[in-house]
């Protein structure tokens, strides 16, 4: 059986789930500022679970509520992915810049290029 | 916007703000080709302007290789020159011409018969100069012989500057004081407010003093004032009156070219000027014709006509006449029998004998200077020398004009060495960017159409032959003159120069019509003609492409600085892009790590809820 408490961690998982879907789509779209808006949405429901578990004690997690746990780790995991993904994308789009100065060196003779990722010698 | 986050994962150690800047710099890329192209094209219109203006230093020689006159030039030769030295001009008539000159022409002359300061007693008054006319009259007119000016009334008005009881008239020398009642003399005050006062002029200073009248004293003589009790600031003195204006009219009488007696008034203002600057302001106008002095030596005045030569039309008669007049016949003692001089230059030119009224006197484009009696000849030649350098110096100004334009059109351009942005300029030395520039800056007008157009018609206008001259001579080689080398580019050389000093001598009509014959019809155009015509059209072509010197900016519309407005539209164009994108990469780059380090926080939480 689950007691109210429970359901209310459960409900509030829910909500986590929901936001990090929608942080998935946003990924997609490449609304980054809209991104972050959400990770600030999911801690003030982790703060909400959080105080519960303070009530709720050894009984934190029923069944349902592992279930939950279970399915928001694997799209949390999904999500992560996708940041490093899009992350690695703008380091190629970054690549391509690169390409790009280099191609266009010939013109100008002084501006050697060294590689996008090395850290400029001081 | 500096950022401490790493971007890890593709390399280690990254640094966000060396990223963007690196990517910024890749974008800027074609900003930067966009202000190269502009900077050559700026350089390309000032190195258009600069040979514009050469043509246009060099249009100018040519114009003057288009007058006749520039192949006209004559030399004197005077067999002695104590006699008459001479020039021409180059429209002179070149002709030899014997002169015997038997008297040169003089001014006319006088001074004084006897010192102005002796009396007929023999007494001699000293005169100084420097005084007043009016304040030694009686020393230089004991005789009353200046015809004065009569005296003359006046109601005069005067402004009170400062509250006193002296004030002063506008004149002095008082003759007369008007007043309605003639008994009783009076000077009217009004105040400030309009009130009058009547003041009874008293004729001694002592009887101001007594009873309350208003009186006043006047000194005829200074005109000076002295009221009974002060006069107030701002008032006006009221006074009708005759005063002595110390003036007179003096006069003599010269004759003008057509012989007619001319009489010459002159006003002196004895009270204002002693002898000397009198006698200054005479001489300075020009009007009078007459140069005029006194000799504190002598104590005598000379006098003597500006002009040289005889205008009075009567035989022995005299240049300047005093009619007694008072001034110069009395007080100056000028008497007109003692003139001397005004005479004519007589001479005899070719066997004919003339007169002039003046030494310097042109014939024929030939100005005479008589100096002296004798005999000598004067011969008027053709000067070869003259003209064959006025040839030869042209032919070295075009020849400069020649290799400037050549230098510019094979100059070597160096695609290698763009100009310099700002950013490589910051991280180049000075002698660095100099050799750079060197480099960058060659070759704006290498190739140029226009120029090399130009080249080719200025080469065709000498090497076309002129029709309508002797066909021996209608072509640049019958004057010694050929191009250079080839690889000179068709600078010119006279390699024969007796061939050209030849044909000067002997065919001087010739070499006027080869440089300068006008004709609607190109293969009649001189040589000049020529030149002149493609030298304005050239300029015309190079102002459309880089406008001219005076030209502001904003306001040239040469097609050279519509490319430069355009490049700099496009550049500001794309500085606004790359300034949005540089914001939206920072913006991308700062949420991307916000985002990951976030996503693990929280993975880190629901790992750790599994605890429970």
């Amino acid at each position: 059986m689950i007691n109210n408490l429970q359901q209310e961690k459960l409900s509030l998982l829910e909500q986590f789930h929901k936001l990090t879907t929608k942080q998935l789509g946003l990924l997609e779209q490449g609304e980054y500022d809209q991104l972050l808006e959400l990770f600030e949405q999911k801690d003030l429901v982790i703060k909400k679970i959080n105080d519960l578990d303070l009530k709720l004690g050894k009984e934190a997690n029923c069944e349902e509520v592992l279930t939950k746990l279970k399915e928001l780790q694997e799209l949390n995991n999904l999500l992560e992915l996708k940041l490093r993904n899009t992350k690695t994308e703008l380091g190629v789009k970054l690549l391509e810049f690169q390409q790009g100065k280099q191609t266009e060196n010939r013109y100008s003779r002084y501006t050697q290029t060294e590689g996008a990722f090395i850290d400029k010698k001081q | 916007m500096a950022s401490n986050f790493r971007i890890g994962g593709l390399a280690s150690g990254m640094d966000i703000d060396s990223i963007v800047k690196e990517l910024m710099a890749a974008a800027r890329k074609p900003v930067d080709k966009l202000y190269q192209d502009k900077i050559f094209l700026e350089w390309k219109k000032d190195d258009y302007r600069s040979i514009n203006n050469q043509l246009r230093i060099l249009r100018d020689e040519v114009s003057r290789m288009r007058l006749q006159s520039s192949y006209l030039s004559r030399k004197v030769h005077v067999g002695d020159s104590s006699v008459v030295t001479a020039s021409s001009s180059n429209n002179a008539a070149a002709t030899s011409y014997t002169l015997s000159v038997t008297q040169l022409a003089t001014v006319a002359r006088n001074q004084s018969a006897k010192e102005i300061g002796k009396r007929e007693d023999g007494t001699v008054v000293k005169i100084d100069p420097n005084k007043t006319i009016w304040d030694q009259r009686d020393e230089l007119d004991p005789d009353k012989q200046i015809n004065w000016m009569p005296d003359e009334k006046v109601t005069g008005e005067v402004k009170v500057s400062t509250t006193s009881k002296n004030q002063k008239l506008a004149h002095d020398t008082i003759t007369k004081l008007i007043s309605q009642d003639s008994e009783n003399k009076i000077i009217t005050v009004k105040d400030a407010e309009g009130e009058k006062i009547e003041y009874k002029v008293v004729d001694t200073l002592d009887k101001l003093e007594g009873d309350d009248d208003n009186k006043v004293y006047l000194d005829f003589e200074t005109g000076m004032l002295t009221f009974s009790n002060p006069v107030a600031k701002d008032s006006t003195i009221i006074a009708e009156y005759e005063y002595n204006p110390k003036k007179f009219i003096t006069s003599f009488t010269m004759y003008n070219e057509s012989g007619e007696q001319v009489t010459k008034t002159y006003t002196v203002d004895a009270g204002n000027l002693s002898l000397n600057s009198l006698f200054n302001r005479m001489s300075a106008d020009q009007n009078l014709g007459i140069a005029i002095f006194y000799d504190e030596g002598t104590d005598k005045v000379s006098i003597s006509t500006n002009r040289t030569g005889k205008y009075n039309p009567n035989e022995g008669g005299k240049e300047i006449l005093f009619n007694g007049d008072g001034f110069f016949s009395g007080v100056l003692k000028l008497d007109e029998d003692n003139e001397t001089g005004g005479t004519n230059a007589k001479f005899e030119l070719n066997g004919l004998s003339t007169e002039r009224k003046s030494n310097e006197f042109t014939i024929n484009g030939t100005t005479f200077t008589l100096l002296g009696a004798g005999e000598t000849t004067v011969n008027v030649m053709q000067d070869g020398d003259a003209v064959f350098d006025t040839i030869k110096g042209f032919i070295e100004k075009y020849n400069e004009l020649i290799d400037t334009i050549n230098s510019k059109v094979t100059e070597q351009r160096y695609r290698d060495y763009p100009p310099l942005t700002e950013e490589q300029r910051k991280e180049m030395s000075e002698s660095e960017i100099k050799l750079w520039e060197e480099k960058a800056r060659s070759g704006t007008l290498r190739g140029d159409q226009f120029l090399v157009s130009s080249l080719d018609k200025m080469r065709f206008a000498w090497s076309s032959p002129v029709s309508g001259i002797t066909s021996a001579l209608n072509q640049m080689t019958a004057y010694g003159i050929e191009t250079g080398s080839y690889f000179e580019g068709g600078k010119l050389y006279i390699k024969d120069e007796a061939k050209l000093k030849q044909a000067i001598a002997e065919n001087p009509d010739e070499v006027l019509k080869f440089f300068t014959n006008s004709s609607d019809d190109y293969g009649e155009k001189g040589v000049a003609q020529r030149l002149f015509d493609v030298l304005t059209d050239s300029m015309a072509r190079l102002t459309t492409q880089a406008g001219s010197d005076g030209s502001f900016s904003k306001y040239d519309q040469s097609i050279l600085a519509e490319r430069i407005r355009d490049i700099e539209k496009r550049i500001d164009s794309r500085e606004d892009r790359l300034n949005r994108l540089e914001q939206r990469y920072w913006r991308q780059f700062i949420a991307m790590e916000s985002a990951i380090q976030w996503a693990n926080s929280q993975s880190a939480w629901l790992a750790q809820q599994f605890m429970y």
